[in-house]
């Protein structure tokens, strides 16, 4: 690896943001790249939020369900 | 080597050690994935040189083939899963299949929407009718079908059945994406690596890719093990050692 292909590729910050003029295409895909892992990363912590939501309600209408059994047997 | 691959195999088919397994390893992965891809992407975008033919869209190989692969890898632990699920009934099969099919799905239509991005200024167009690209688009549908079915049929063990058939059966689709680029050489570029074989990419450009593919990959190994985590709790919530890690978790 020589000197110059460890330095940067572009000259200034607009150079960078410019893309050489392929800005909306190559842009635009990073956009849409961070769109699908934010979704990926959202929706699974929701789904767990979900689910735990789920189970609490579950337990406490069990429980419930119990207590009412056992007053009936007294 | 057969024995300790049978324990591994029959470990893996109990939720409670996959359950905690997973949480020990989750974090790392997660921050891992999150460093790869920091690293590959900005050496990618900033440090590696312009495609002599391309100019700078180029750039975009650094999520189109990560995607392309996750797509590809997602759809086979699919039909893997299914052949554990129809022959030995293994519900953790179900969970991973149920976990992976929206992951990869997502990333199918990431590979898809790059690529066209990335055909306008190279190819001229967004989309044309070419072998790759129809054969992704049946991927796509493919894990349509699959989430429909794991979804729209109410008893688990029906749809865990219905949906391994479709992954298996759709897993033909795999090798057509591979060798489509052979077989029709029409618009889309052959492979620019391959696991043998010469490179035809220049290292300075390949090493980034790499580091992206090992960063969006183990990403992908994350987004599973945190799906798969949620649908073994859903199903394992009456058992004695769910209520103690949640318990546990609420006191945390």
């Amino acid at each position: 690896m020589d000197i110059e292909t460890l330095g940067m590729h572009f000259s200034s910050f607009g150079e960078f943001l410019a893309m050489g003029g392929h800005a909306p295409y190559v842009w635009s895909s990073y956009a849409f790249m961070l769109v699908i892992v934010l979704w990926n990363v959202i929706s699974a912590l929701g789904q767990g939020r979900k689910v735990k939501q789920q189970i609490s309600k579950r337990l406490a209408m069990q429980s419930h369900a119990n207590e009412s059994a056992m007053e009936k047997s007294l | 080597m057969w024995e300790s691959l049978k324990r591994l195999y029959h470990r893996l088919g109990s939720p409670k050690w996959f359950f905690q397994i997973s949480g020990r390893w989750l974090p790392y992965v997660l921050v891992l994935a999150t460093a790869l891809i920091g690293i590959g992407l900005i050496w990618g975008l900033m440090f590696a040189p312009e495609e002599r033919l391309q100019g700078n869209s180029y750039r975009i190989m650094y999520i189109h083939v990560p995607a392309a692969i996750i797509a590809q890898s997602g759809y086979l632990i699919l039909a893997i899963a299914g052949v554990v699920s129809l022959v030995w009934r293994m519900k953790m099969a179900d969970w991973v299949a149920r976990a992976v099919a929206p992951i990869g799905a997502s990333f199918c239509l990431l590979a898809f929407v790059t690529g066209a991005v990335w055909g306008k200024p190279t190819w001229g167009v967004w989309f044309v009718l070419d072998a790759r690209i129809i054969s992704v688009m049946v991927l796509f549908f493919l894990y349509l079908g699959v989430i429909s079915l794991q979804t729209v049929i109410d008893n688990p063990r029906q749809a865990a059945n219905a949906s391994a058939v479709l992954a298996i059966v759709g897993v033909v689709n795999i090798p057509i994406i591979k060798y489509s680029v052979e077989w029709w050489n029409t618009v889309h570029q052959p492979a620019s690596i391959s696991l043998a074989g010469k490179l035809s990419i220049a290292p300075t450009m390949f090493m980034p890719l790499v580091i992206s593919i090992l960063g969006f990959y183990l990403l992908f190994v994350g987004l599973i093990l945190m799906r798969t985590r949620n649908h073994i709790l859903e199903s394992e919530y009456k058992t004695r050692w769910v209520a103690d890690w949640l318990s546990q978790e609420g006191r945390a």
